[in-house]
């Protein structure tokens, strides 16, 4: 056989291998998972929800399906719903709440997992994730800066981060409350 | 070739590309956009063209107006009411608690205000409150996070073709403007029939 030949053949038998395993079945048995640490999910859905929803998700911003890192409330994008929740009526739903939840948590999962596993985690590390970093600034962020460092939205986030929602001293659902006021 | 002429010639070709560049803008998901928002109001380009539509599509930097807005767009009187709102106050304030220099933005006869960049660059977000001259008034209730056109996310369509993404045209009475229509516009305020049309 000459070489031209040999070489035909093999282009012929890898082409002819390539089309047989794009062909092949999926395999529908197997579900990519990634496991992400609870951030204080009672904690976000009674008092840090609302923040988020007040300085993050308005139609032009977050709340945009177009958008990244997508955010339901009420007064912006609804999530698809058979209760007739539409842009600027009726509460925010769960399956929101859940669904916000889940965008914020799951923007950096390997970063947020780890965080969640230190022990004595500061203001310092937590400001590194992105859902405070971008709208503090310390990040590009396209809207501009949406928190100013110390006002009390941000305090809420923070203290959220760091697990001390619910401790005495920090008196952060008053905090959450303030900095979900509307304007 | 004699090295003055390839010179001579390089400047030239130099010169051709720089005055080709600014020419080629060929952007064709804003050109779509702007197709999208139809034809133009008898008689406009002017201050009382394209009620209701966004107006920061074109009146931005680099957009197909003359004019830049920082802020723009159009009160109507009612949500089942697309008559635009003669003389209402706009009042803005942003992020750093500015607000626009000449205090008193307000409607004209068919609804439509803007504020130039030139005269107000806010940065955002912004709060707004709309005030008619019989003294009601709306906030709304959430903040301007980037837009600068009302009508990027209030459409006047009834009933809206997106409820879950997109908001009612913005409106400041339970039905009709007790002052009634300006009696002297260069279009009708009433744009029942302008958004009827096809």
């Amino acid at each position: 056989m000459s070489r031209r030949a040999a070489c035909c053949l093999a282009f012929l038998g890898g082409v002819a291998a390539l089309a047989v395993s794009c062909a092949s079945k999926p395999d529908s048995s197997s579900q990519p998972s990634l496991q992400v640490a609870d951030v204080d999910p009672a904690g976000f859905r009674n008092n840090v929800e609302p923040v988020f929803e007040r300085r993050c998700a308005s139609i032009d911003c977050h709340g945009q399906a177009s958008a990244g890192m997508r955010l339901y409330s009420e007064d912006g994008l609804r999530l698809p719903n058979s209760d007739n929740l539409a842009a600027g009526s009726g509460p925010t739903s769960v399956a929101e709440i859940n669904a916000n939840y889940i965008a914020l948590v799951g923007l950096q999962p390997e970063l947020v997992t780890s965080l969640m596993a230190k022990p004595n985690r500061t203001a310092d590390d937590v400001r590194h994730l992105l859902i405070l970093a971008k709208p503090l600034q310390l990040e590009r962020h396209k809207g501009g800066p949406a928190l100013l460092l110390g006002e009390p939205a941000d305090e809420c986030i923070e203290l959220w981060l760091l697990g001390q929602m619910e401790s005495a001293q920090s008196n952060g659902p008053a905090l959450c409350a303030t900095g979900a006021k509307p304007p | 070739m004699r090295l003055g002429t390839l010179f001579v010639s390089c400047a030239l070709l130099g010169t051709g590309l720089v005055a080709l560049g600014p020419a080629c803008k060929y952007d064709p998901v804003y050109d779509d956009e702007v197709k999208a928002l139809g034809k133009e109001t008898p008689g406009g380009p002017d201050e009382y063209h394209r009620p209701g539509q966004p107006c920061g599509l074109c009146h931005r930097q680099g957009g197909v107006a003359k004019t830049d807005f920082s802020i723009s767009g159009t009160i109507f009187a009612g949500l089942g009411n697309l008559t635009g709102v003669n003389e209402a106050r706009i009042d803005l304030v942003d992020s750093k608690g500015t607000s626009p220099p000449d205090t008193l933005v307000s409607t004209n006869c068919v609804g439509n205000f803007f504020v130039l960049r030139t005269n107000w660059d806010p940065a955002f977000p912004i709060v707004v409150r709309v005030t008619s001259i019989s003294k009601v008034s709306q906030t709304m209730r959430s903040e301007i996070g980037r837009s600068s056109s009302c009508g990027d996310c209030h459409k006047p369509e009834l009933p809206l073709h997106d409820p879950l993404s997109t908001v009612d045209h913005v409106y400041l009475f339970s039905g009709e403007d007790p002052a009634g229509k300006a009696a002297s516009c260069r279009i009708d305020p009433d744009l029942t029939t302008y958004y009827e049309a096809p």
